[in-house]
């Protein structure tokens, strides 16, 4: 089969990534018919994370292309890096809005907390720019590259901590969702850390598959889709 | 211990695999009733899988390493790990046939013809555990596939042909408008197929997983709120649209209900004609129809009322075998509630119930 490195395997994992992401854009239409806040923020979580998932493969794909221009190396997959970081912060920020209105917050509880919520997201896109367009060059020498790379774990933070506040909240509701969370939790955290490949994401992707999930639960769903057939 | 590149890839494959399918088990309540047939062939093809993706994980885990008890737990994992997928075929084809036929005498009627295939697979994989004539595992526990297991394998996917053909049979029998619910299972396991073949990540697990997923999504899915014949949605739309008109920037400004007697093709054609496109139009019982408006104003909505009527006039004047009469009623809401109470009528209307204080 030839080399395998790690652009490959990310390769697998964001194809994975997007194919879960535009299936849910197809089951998801009706949201879009007459759809509430929850799921318009639902719908732009899908699509940031195509984003991200594009510019992931893009950034590989950039590996293979145009590897004899150093210029342009730089510019492209600084660039396809950069707009990664910005997605995942904003990602994270939508899913902590979706947390709150799918648990029955409005509108003013939403505009109270959105400042709390976009600190920790700015923190990653700041890590995260450096991280893009620097990290390549800093990387060997000194603490700014230590730094940058330190922002790679970062940009997972404020996912597990919205997961991990997410459950507390869930636990009223369901206790089964913890089991979920903390399954969840473990491989996220530990395939982050330590994965041959980005995996981010798929997790991401997955994360979508639960809250879908979690939305068809509602017995009007249920009863709906009984009549409907 | 050491682990590959792409054996730790797989790994990661399959814990989401895992992941996904006890997403499945815990959040949603699919299927309609406890103990409902189709409901427990699904939970079949999903344990099928989470089986497959644990042994084929702890296949990933010890290859490469040189474990002397190693090389007998792979042989093992692995046989459990492909009769589980072989399984797994077995209820997708109970699936198939329950899902085309609604019976559970027809299942059983077939049973024993659909387990036939998998009696043989099976047998030929617990033959290997003594023959190694599909495949054996190295030294240095990486398992080594003979060509008589790829051509077993090729065998296997003529297995997926039948319910191909049931999906394909129910596809015809509501029309195409469900065209989601076979393909939603299959294109996923077909591209974690060709992932397995031409890289050296296994995603079979994965791609049945996203499948499996993709079923539970079907049930949700715009096409459910479609009326089959006219192609608009159905009263199950109404009931959602009910359901959502309680933000009031999705509120619903006005509404015409079209009653008819006749030509029930050629009046749902002069709708399509008449209104504009992409409206919401609903199918409802008893002949009748009704658009629902965001932002028409007043006089647009006479203006549309009477183009129908119109155009319906103009087809009986060309007198027709089967005439339509035609009668339109339109009506303007003022606040969310009485939005509500509009819907509720016609819910009301539509499930054969007499409407109060009209």
């Amino acid at each position: 089969m030839g080399h395998f490195f790690y652009g490959d395997a990310s390769l697998i994992t964001d194809g994975a990534a997007l194919f879960i992401l535009i299936g849910m854009i197809v089951y998801t239409s009706l949201y879009r018919k007459r759809g509430k806040l929850v799921d318009k923020v639902f719908f732009a979580l899908i699509i940031v994370s195509i984003i991200a998932t594009v510019s992931d493969i893009l950034f590989y794909v950039e590996l293979y292309l145009v590897e004899q221009n150093p210029i342009l190396d730089f510019l492209a997959s600084a660039g396809s890096s950069f707009i990664f970081y910005i997605c995942v912060s904003v990602f994270c920020v939508l899913l902590s809005i979706h947390l709150i209105l799918s648990n029955g917050g409005d509108v003013a509880k939403l505009k109270r907390y959105l400042p709390a919520m976009c600190i920790p997201a700015a923190i990653v896109m700041v890590f995260g720019s450096i991280n893009s367009f620097i990290y390549d060059d800093v990387s060997q020498h000194g603490w700014l590259g230590k730094v940058a790379f330190s922002a790679n774990a970062l940009v997972f933070m404020p996912m597990i901590i919205y997961g991990l506040i997410n459950v507390a909240v869930m636990f009223k509701k369901s206790r089964r969702i913890v089991i979920l969370f903390v399954v969840l939790a473990v491989p996220h955290i530990y395939l982050a850390v330590s994965s041959v490949a980005t995996i981010a994401p798929l997790i991401m992707a997955v994360y979508l598959i639960y809250i879908h999930l979690y939305t068809m639960r509602d017995d009007f769903y249920d009863e709906v889709t009984d009549y409907a057939d | 211990m050491l682990i590959k590149d792409e054996y730790f890839v797989t790994m990661a494959l399959d814990i989401v695999t895992v992941q996904i399918l006890l997403g499945i088990s815990l959040i949603p309540k699919y299927g309609k009733k406890k103990g409902d047939t189709g409901q427990q062939i699904f939970a079949g093809m999903g344990i099928c899988i989470v089986t497959g993706a644990v042994f084929d994980l702890i296949c990933r885990i010890l290859a490469g390493n040189t474990y002397g008890w190693g090389r007998p737990v792979i042989f093992i994992s692995r046989t459990i790990a492909e009769i589980a997928i072989l399984v797994f075929l077995f209820f997708l084809l109970l699936y198939a046939d329950y899902s085309l036929f609604s019976s559970r005498y027809h299942l059983k009627r077939h049973f024993g013809p659909y387990l036939i295939p998998l009696g043989i697979f099976a047998l030929a994989y617990i033959i290997n555990l003594f023959t190694g004539i599909l495949f054996t595992v190295s030294g240095d526990l990486n398992v080594i596939q003979t060509k008589l297991y790829y051509m077993l394998n090729l065998i296997e996917y003529v297995y997926l042909i039948l319910p191909v053909i049931h999906f394909l049979l129910g596809l015809a029998k509501t029309n195409g408008s469900n065209f989601l619910h076979p393909f939603s299972i299959y294109v996923p396991m077909i591209i974690g197929e060709i992932v397995t073949i031409f890289t050296p990540v296994s995603a079979v697990y994965l791609g049945c997983s996203i499948g499996l997923t993709f079923l539970i999504f079907s049930g949700i899915d715009e096409g459910r709120f479609k009326d089959k014949k006219t192609s608009f949605y159905n009263s199950a739309y109404l009931k959602y649209v009910l359901n959502r008109v309680d933000e009031k920037s999705e509120s619903i400004s006005s509404m015409i209900l079209f009653e008819i007697k006749g030509n029930i093709n050629e009046f749902t054609q002069i709708l399509k004609e008449s209104l504009p496109a992409k409206s919401e139009i609903l199918s409802l019982p008893d002949r009748r129809f009704l658009f629902l408006s965001d932002n028409a104003s007043t006089r647009e909505i006479k203006v549309l009322t009477s183009l129908v009527l119109e155009n319906a006039s103009d087809y009986d004047a060309q007198a027709p075998e089967e005439p339509i009469e035609a009668k339109g009623t339109y009506r303007i809401f003022k606040n969310p509630e009485d939005v509500k109470n509009g819907l509720n009528e016609m819910i009301a209307l539509s499930s054969g119930k007499r409407i109060k204080n009209k």
